[in-house]
């Protein structure tokens, strides 16, 4: 379950991607003597040394995404151009990947040369990976692996390692949902203190996992339960808010704080009649002080969890404030005139999100997940922080996992997979048929980028977005099958 | 070579073939992990076996590093495994708390010790498998949680499911269908309305959709300046400590509690809280947090109920631990290096701690050579006492003697009359400066004091008598006057002439004209005992020094017939009082 992975910051390998980058681009130019190449071999070699931790470093492109080992580094505007640059690189070159074997810290400048001359020059080869691979041998450079790009979209590793993230996203869900449960149960039950060893370890395998791929987080936080709302609501905020923490390189030890404060910052609803909760009518002053009392009270039931004080304080005021918004408006209704935290801000984001999307008694229409994200990317600045939202609209793109598209050509697309590049305008996607039974079946998945070779126009356009369950599509039965 | 025989281990073994030295390497490491986990249990982490044992520990990975990889060990229940061999059973004899029992108990599947593992993580290791060497059901954490939250670089590890075997995993094909919005809500508008700040964008919202051309991609990218907000942002969070946000965050969440169980739950947490913030030395927010508290539930506050005010009293008194002032006197000293707005700030939360915090802080003013912090310190102590001088009382009359004249200090400082009694027992006291110094302090608040410590006129110490003579002459008292007349009168042939004198001096300072007819007698007087010698010369002279500084008309009529005497001795006894008039020295001050 847990394999605790020592935690690396993005920034380390993105040096790395950008020295190899730098470096093949300088050797194009310049002779072998030249300062500039010598001192771009020097820096390769130092973060190939840095980077690399066990007996080999591999870098390698799937799904669009750019990995590190088994970390996938997330699009940003600094960073885009560089991954954008390495992705089309190694495609001319029918490269997937690429492996460095411990070796590599032992070779000469003139080896390191030597290999990223040949990289470079197969990219101009009719065959350039057999053409390479005889460059390789020929040269005796024994250090480097060269991972062959498939044609299939995934090849069978990748694609088994997508199934195993799934699976453990899927486990992981049930178990935070269940020990979430446990938790509210014991606490209603007044069991005086209640112990979250559980929660605690769930939700630090959840971040373990999610530092390999949040993507897989942010779908199945897509997962939309009517009669189990304040669980599966509280399952989902946490992931998103852990995916946002992850996103701005939040540690390792503060990302396990987010995702435990955002699992339990409705905590305080458990002291609310379930009559209350779903009353489809208009609140009287009674029941909507007792709905705006609850982040307060979850603060206070926080108290009763048996964790360290400090864990304790660390959580307590994101709690608190997960209702008031960026310019301190909303509830609490208190003399609260302090900035909200980043938790907090976090939070609110991701459970206005959740909220939006997802289907109330009171409530008679959903906002479609792209247009969830537009009303908050309005109201930034003022319910929400601005940086915070652009961070969360990068991680979700314009057309978040779960979406439901309506194409140009009649066909129902469900989006599952929103690559980071260019906000995912154009995502992947899979086409729903309704079947006889009036439920909807997966069909092909097809890329949404995919551009018809003569007209060089895109064979499909969005004409309509929808909420899933406005047409009864549960999205993580679709996303997670097949 | 014992061989585990389950078919993982076979398959572990077909992978992993191990030497017989490496075996060997393993099995002495183990023996000496167990045994300093042993010594780990029985002595404090700090003792000198402890430390020793994880030295040796340390030592004995290294010699393993020098010939062999990291080392790997499979867990099992009670047995350790290095490749396919058994390294390690667990005696049936063992306590439930063995090491190999705890790590298999919380689900580690494998540990690995890697090389260049450093004293620290081992120590660190040992810390948190003691730390939760005990089961409990709830529990904040285990083995496990630990380990993963310290982030150890050299130890590594993997556990497993334990605690949800049985939990069927959620089959998202199962799922049913999400529900619609519900086709008929009543009274659509006015109940959004009453969720206004739950759900304001419950219905009928118009939103654009993000991917809306209107929305620019550059308006969705996050420039170099967001880059910048975020990076900080996450700085101040990753350096979190406690802040004034949890304490405001906290009065509100106390302040909205009417049900005393939740109130209670609050102070709970808040009383930890305290603990932490003594340790943290964030005195500050220590302050901010009493003050709050008792500003919020202050008697003029009208909202406040009894129950809430009485709690919060109790509050109060039950910091007042020995193990709290205990930690807070131990960070004053630390605080010998002056911070002085540490310092400050923990002045201004210490008064409002029970006044037996006195017991701990006025051994503190002994102990420091601070002057800035002995002052905060008698500060507080003085402030606690004007709320109870019951302890300053009782150090008083225990160490009255060792705390001297900083007791003094503090007391000098307090008013009232049981500060008095203690400053009158503080009369007895073995030093003469302190006695002097509680002499001078009991006549200043009160002269007539200076009657009921007339008998100090005969101390044994000069420094005592001195003392008492300069109270007594601070003011005109026709008591004190009776008493010197009537001492004089008893006492002059039998005492040091000096000391007769110095009464004559005070008895001029505190008398009247009612002394004048004993003062002018022996100043005057020529009958036998005129002729008893030299002695005789300082008895007029102290009653023309007296009549001087008494200063009436009656008083230098006297002094007038002294100047014109036939006799020398009288004029020469007059002739002492010039040196007054030299020194300017003729007020009562």
């Amino acid at each position: 379950m847990t394999d605790a992975p020592k935690y690396r910051s993005y920034s380390q390998f993105e040096e790395f991607l950008h020295n190899f980058y730098s470096l093949s681009q300088t050797a194009r130019i310049h002779s072998d003597n030249h300062t500039l190449v010598l001192e771009g071999i020097e820096k390769f070699s130092e973060s190939i040394n840095s980077c690399m931790d066990s007996d080999s470093l591999t870098f390698k492109i799937s799904n669009d995404q750019l990995y590190v080992g088994d970390e996938k580094l997330p699009y940003n505007r600094t960073t885009k151009n560089l991954f954008d640059n390495i992705i089309r690189y190694f495609d001319a070159r029918v490269l997937e990947g690429v492996r460095l074997l411990e070796a590599v810290k032992q070779v000469s400048a003139k080896e390191i040369l030597a290999f990223m001359r040949l990289l470079d020059m197969s990219g101009q080869q009719p065959e350039p990976l057999a053409w390479l691979k005889d460059g390789l041998a020929t040269e005796n450079i024994l250090w480097v692996e060269l991972i062959k790009k498939t044609e299939r979209p995934q090849d069978e590793e990748s694609y088994k390692s997508k199934a195993e993230r799934r699976e453990r996203a899927r486990k992981d869900y049930t178990y935070t949902k269940a020990s979430v449960e446990e938790v509210a149960q014991k606490i209603k039950e007044g069991k005086g203190e209640v112990g979250v060893r559980k929660t605690v370890r769930v939700v630090q395998d959840m971040v373990t996992n999610l530092i390999e791929d949040d993507e897989v987080y942010s779908a199945i936080s897509t997962l939309r339960v009517f009669d189990d709302y304040t669980y599966t609501h509280s399952v989902n905020v946490a992931m998103l808010s852990m995916c946002i923490g992850r996103r701005i390189n939040l540690s390792r030890r503060n990302l396990v704080n987010l995702g435990m404060c955002a699992l339990f910052h409705d905590l305080g609803k458990i002291e609310i009649p379930n009559e209350v909760l779903h009353k489809k009518n208009k609140l009287d002053d009674r029941e909507l002080q007792m709905i705006q009392e609850h982040s307060l009270n979850s603060s206070r039931l926080l108290l009763k969890l048996k964790a360290s004080p400090d864990s304790k304080a660390r959580i307590l005021v994101p709690m608190f404030e997960h209702h008031l918004k960026y310019d301190l408006s909303g509830y609490p209704h208190a003399d609260w005139k302090k900035p909200l935290t980043l938790f907090g801000k976090i939070i609110s984001i991701a459970d206005k999100y959740d909220t939006l999307t997802s289907s109330r008694a009171y409530r008679k229409s959903l906002l479609s997940p792209d247009r969830a994200l537009g009303y908050m990317f309005d109201r930034a600045g003022k319910d929400y922080d601005p940086v915070l939202i652009k961070v969360f609209i990068n991680i979700m793109g314009v057309y978040p996992v779960g979406t439901l598209l309506r194409l140009d050509n009649g066909e129902l697309a469900l989006v599952v997979s929103s690559p980071s590049r260019d906000f995912a305008k154009r995502p992947l996607v899979c086409i729903l048929e309704k079947d006889d039974d009036g439920s909807y079946i997966k069909k092909e998945i097809i890329n949404l980028d995919e551009r018809d070779s003569e007209t060089d126009s895109y064979i499909r356009e969005i004409t309509e977005t929808y909420h899933p369950s406005d047409l009864g599509i549960q999205p993580v039965q679709h996303i997670f099958s097949g | 070579m014992q061989k585990a025989d389950t078919k993982k281990q076979q398959e572990i073994s077909a992978a992993t073939s191990l030497s017989d030295k490496e075996l060997q390497g393993a099995r002495q490491v183990i023996n000496i992990f167990v045994l300093a986990w042993k010594n780990y249990g029985l002595y404090p982490e700090d003792h000198v076996n402890t430390k020793r044992s994880l030295e040796n520990l340390v030592t004995a990975f290294n010699s393993f590093f020098t010939d062999h990889e990291d080392l790997r060990l499979i867990v099992e229940k009670d047995r350790l495994l290095c490749g396919p061999e058994i390294i390690y059973e667990v005696s049936p004899e063992a306590p439930s708390e063995d090491i190999i029992t705890l790590l298999y108990r919380d689900g580690i599947k494998w540990i690995e010790f890697q090389e260049g593992l450093p004293l620290e993580e081992i120590a660190a290791f040992y810390k948190i498998a003691y730390k939760y060497r005990l089961f409990a059901e709830e529990t904040e954490g285990d083995i496990v949680t630990a380990l993963m939250d310290e982030e150890l670089e050299y130890i590594d590890f993997k556990a497993v499911d334990i605690f949800w075997q049985d939990l069927m995993i959620m089959d998202f094909s199962q799922l049913p269908p999400p529900a619609p919005p519900p086709e008929e809500v009543a009274d659509q508008e006015e109940k959004d309305q009453s969720r206004e700040t739950e759900e304001p964008e419950g219905d009928g919202i118009v939103a654009r959709s993000i991917a809306d051309p209107s929305i620019g991609v550059a308006q969705l990218e996050l420039s170099n300046l967001d880059y910048v907000t975020l990076q900080q942002m996450v700085q101040e969070e990753e350096n979190w400590v406690i802040t004034e946000d949890l304490v405001e965050a906290l009065m509100i969440i106390i302040k909205s509690q009417t049900e005393q169980e939740k109130f209670e739950a609050v102070l709970g947490f808040i009383s930890e809280e305290v603990v932490e913030t003594i340790e943290l030395e964030k005195f500050d927010l220590l302050a901010l947090l009493f003050q709050s508290l008792h500003k919020l539930f202050s008697p003029k506050s009208p909202t406040v109920q009894d129950w809430q005010r009485s709690r919060i009293d109790r509050f109060f008194q039950e910091q007042s631990k020995p193990e709290v002032f205990q930690l807070i006197c131990d960070k004053l000293l630390q605080l010998e290096i002056i911070e002085m707005d540490k310092l400050k700030a923990l002045g201004q939360a210490l008064i409002y701690l029970s006044p037996e915090l006195i017991h701990f802080l006025l051994p503190v003013i002994l102990q420091s050579r601070s002057h800035e912090l002995q002052k905060m310190v008698s500060a507080v102590i003085v402030h606690l006492s004007r709320r109870d001088i019951g302890p300053l009382e009782k150090i008083a009359k225990k160490h009255g003697t060792e705390m001297g004249g900083k007791l003094l200090a503090i007391l000098n400082r307090l008013q009232g009359d049981r500060v008095n009694r203690i400053l009158f027992k503080m009369c007895d006291h073995p030093s003469d400066t302190v006695r002097g110094k509680a002499i001078k302090e009991l006549v200043d608040r009160d002269p007539k004091y200076a009657q009921r410590l007339f008998s100090l006129i005969d101390d044994p110490s000069k420094e005592i008598r001195t003392s008492i003579l300069a109270a007594i002459a601070k003011h005109k008292s026709g008591g004190l006057e009776n008493l010197l007349l009537n001492y004089l009168k008893e006492n002059s042939a039998q005492k040091d002439p000096a000391h007769i004198l110095a009464c004559y001096e005070a008895l001029g300072r505190c008398g009247s004209d009612n002394s004048i007819p004993f003062l002018s007698k022996i100043l005057l007087s020529r009958g036998w005992n005129s002729f008893m010698g030299s002695g005789k010369l300082i008895f007029r002279e102290g009653a023309a020094i007296a009549l001087a500084l008494l200063d009436t008309p009656e008083a230098k009529d006297v002094l007038q017939k002294a100047s014109k005497s036939r006799f020398k001795v009288i004029r020469k006894a007059f002739d002492g009082t010039k040196r007054l008039t030299v020194s300017g020295d003729n007020t009562n001050d």
